[in-house]
């Protein structure tokens, strides 16, 4: 059976089991009656007996069961979820039916990838643990149903079901909150800053005057000078820091279509033996969706884009931070500064609808509305001037900017040796390196580009930090 | 392999278990035994496995009515008609191709049988039901779907008590002299 045929009449309808039958027992007693031989009537005797078995049952009547499928909780890109599909009877409630074949997401996340069949006496439930492959609004389950009747003599359907649309959130991979140089905003936080007040990092020491909080006197002072002398110590900062999300473009690691000859037809050969692998082994096993795991292998910019933002924004706002988020490719989706989880299911929310919008241009960032001081986490695959003009211009208004590049360049890469064109590589090579120009010129302009597709942005940064420190 | 978290994480003071605050995990009061123990026994790939069964109940119904010899233009004829037909049934279950099969057996068995009780007759008793309902099963039942056991019984019940009840009835006749 297949579950394209899915627009065939939802009522029921006698199968070809049933003439089958009906035609065998016939013609065998016929023949037994006309040849006169026992033998023959034998043959006939237990389709006959059966059909009459499983006529006792009749044929079903009434409306079919309906299949829905829900999912608890909120469902994150690459992780375990768990679909529940409830076959319910519907009034007139159906008689008759012996089991119930509905559409199951499968492991890697294929909304009708598999199925489960059960009694259809009465309402079942069927649970299956399947994943979101990617983010944003996805079809997750999609309960298409058929339904037999006594021996598969009657059937109903396939009946389409109602799909399970859900907004998949971006995962947050673990990321430590981001190196940043001393600021100048708020009085509490995880940053240092160039104030005195209240904080950790000790400026020097001065002697106790009235007023002064007796925590803060320096006792091994005291013991070798005979004098009270308190701390004075930097205060901490918090700070604003704002998503800027460049989601003009979508660069997707991809092959060009297969060539005819000798390479397509053993690319064919490969993809018929992958699936017949596939078919083996869904008989003796079912393949459980592993926790977290390796990232799929076809990762597209925005994918790393939405990846990161919601990483680094959810590292900031552990450290206190205000986080906003300011897409770039459309005017009207910005998120206004918050902190707290509630603000970060808010940003991932909101990144979790973002789509290349394909807009050549960026707004001038006079017209973003950055609050003062803040610091810019400057998203982008950076493949036009735009987005290198606009951070280095956020740059030079006085914030302090961070850009990560979210080019897929492994994949490319990859992508490229396994394209059928032999000058693809060298393509791909003209292209970074005419982009690494341009990032060369934004880190001349003293903003630290990080590379998301690499890892570790974290470290990559504090090195950065550091060796600044160092050139002054 | 990279680990992912879903929240800000906060240190928290132990909570006691029967009580959920913010977005903590639900902790069940009780664990749901009944739900464990009503869960349905499943087949996994159960309708590959009723196509695997199908075949090998029409390998078996060929091997009953297969030709003395296979060199003679006839018996060559029935032989590669038998393997293609259980390939077809196999391919396609919902098809015609049953039909066909089960008609061409009781033509062998008009053609080369006699009215006697032997093997060949008490195997077609059983395999032929069987072909037929597994037919019937494996066109509704997709080939990667999971099956309860439960579902299937109904059937098997039928196809047990309508062969056991004509091979009791064939093995009464022949003691009463048949």
């Amino acid at each position: 059976m297949s579950w394209e045929r899915a627009e065939a009449p939802a009522g029921w309808r006698a199968t070809a089991a049933l003439y089958r039958a009906l035609a065998f027992a016939s013609a065998a007693l016929g023949c037994a009656v006309i040849l006169g031989r026992a033998d023959l009537a034998v043959l006939a005797a237990p389709l006959a007996i059966g059909l009459v078995l499983a006529g006792t049952v009749g044929r079903p009547i009434g409306a079919l069961p309906v299949a829905r499928a829900s999912v608890g909780g909120e469902v994150i890109a690459d992780r375990a979820v768990e679909v529940t599909v409830e076959v319910t009877l519907e009034l007139p409630i159906t008689v008759g039916v012996q089991l119930v074949s509905v559409a199951m997401p499968d492991a890697k996340g294929e909304p009708g990838g598999t199925a489960v069949t059960m009694p259809g006496g009465g309402a079942a439930v069927a649970a299956v643990r399947s994943k979101a492959v990617s983010w944003g609004p996805m079809v997750l389950a999609r309960p298409d149903l058929v339904a037999a009747g006594a021996d598969g003599l009657w059937r109903a359907g396939p009946v389409v079901g109602q799909p399970l649309v859900v907004t998949v959130l971006p995962a947050v991979e673990p990321l430590g909150r981001l190196t940043l140089a001393p600021l100048f905003g708020g009085w509490a936080g995880e940053h240092r800053s160039r104030r005195p007040g209240q904080g950790g990092d000790l400026i020097d020491l001065r002697e106790f005057a009235p007023g002064d909080r007796l925590r803060s006197i320096h006792w091994r002072a005291y013991a070798r000078h005979q004098r009270l002398y308190v701390r004075r110590t930097q205060s901490d900062a918090d700070t604003d820091v704002v998503l800027c999300a460049d989601t003009r473009h979508e660069v997707i690691p991809q092959t060009r279509p297969l060539l005819g000859g000798r390479v397509g037809g053993f690319a064919a050969a490969r993809l018929r033996f992958e699936r017949l692998d596939r078919f083996i082994r869904g008989l003796v096993m079912i393949e459980e969706p592993a926790d977290g795991g390796p990232p799929p292998e076809l990762r597209s910019s925005l994918d790393l884009l939405v990846v990161a933002a919601a990483s680094v924004g959810a590292a900031q706002l552990r450290a206190g931070d205000r986080v906003g988020l300011l897409d770039l490719g459309i005017a009207l989706r910005h998120i206004r500064m918050g902190t707290g989880s509630r603000h970060l299911l808010r940003l991932r929310h909101q990144l979790a609808t973002a789509q290349p919008t394909r807009a050549r241009r960026i707004t001038r960032p006079a017209f973003w509305g950055l609050p003062p001081a803040a610091v810019v986490v400057f998203l982008s695959a950076f493949i036009d001037e735009e987005s290198v003009d606009a951070a280095a211009e956020v740059a030079a208004r006085g914030h302090q900017v961070v850009a990560v590049d979210v080019l897929p360049e492994t994949g490319l890469t990859a992508a490229a040796a396994r394209d059928p064109l032999p000058q693809a590589p060298l393509e791909l090579r003209l292209l970074l390196a005419e982009r690494r120009l341009r990032l060369d010129r934004l880190a001349a302009a003293g903003v630290p580009v990080l590379s998301w597709d690499r890892g570790d942005v974290q470290a990559d940064l504090l090195a950065r930090m550091q060796a600044r420190r160092r050139h002054r | 392999m990279i680990e992912r978290v879903d929240e800000i994480s906060r240190p928290a003071a132990p909570q006691p278990p029967h009580r959920e605050y913010g977005r903590s995990v639900p902790v069940p009061i009780q664990p749901d035994r009944r739900r464990a123990r009503s869960a349905p026994a499943t087949l996994p790939g159960g309708g590959g496995w009723l196509r695997i069964a199908l075949a090998v109940g029409c390998m078996l119904t060929t091997l009953s009515v297969w030709p003395d010899d296979v060199r003679e233009p006839a018996g060559l004829f029935r032989a590669v008609a038998l393997v293609a037909l259980t390939v077809a049934v196999v391919a396609r279950p919902g098809g015609h191709a049953p039909l066909v099969m089960m008609f061409l057996v009781l033509a062998v068995r008009v053609a080369t049988g006699g009215e006697v009780l032997d093997a060949q007759l008490v195997e077609l008793v059983v395999l032929l039901p069987l072909v037929n309902n597994l037919a019937a099963l494996a066109a509704v039942v997709p080939v990667r779907s999971s099956v309860q056991w439960v579902s299937l019984l109904p059937t098997g019940m039928r196809w047990a008590g309508t062969t056991c009840a004509t091979v009791f009835g064939l093995l009464i006749a022949h003691l009463l002299g048949w």
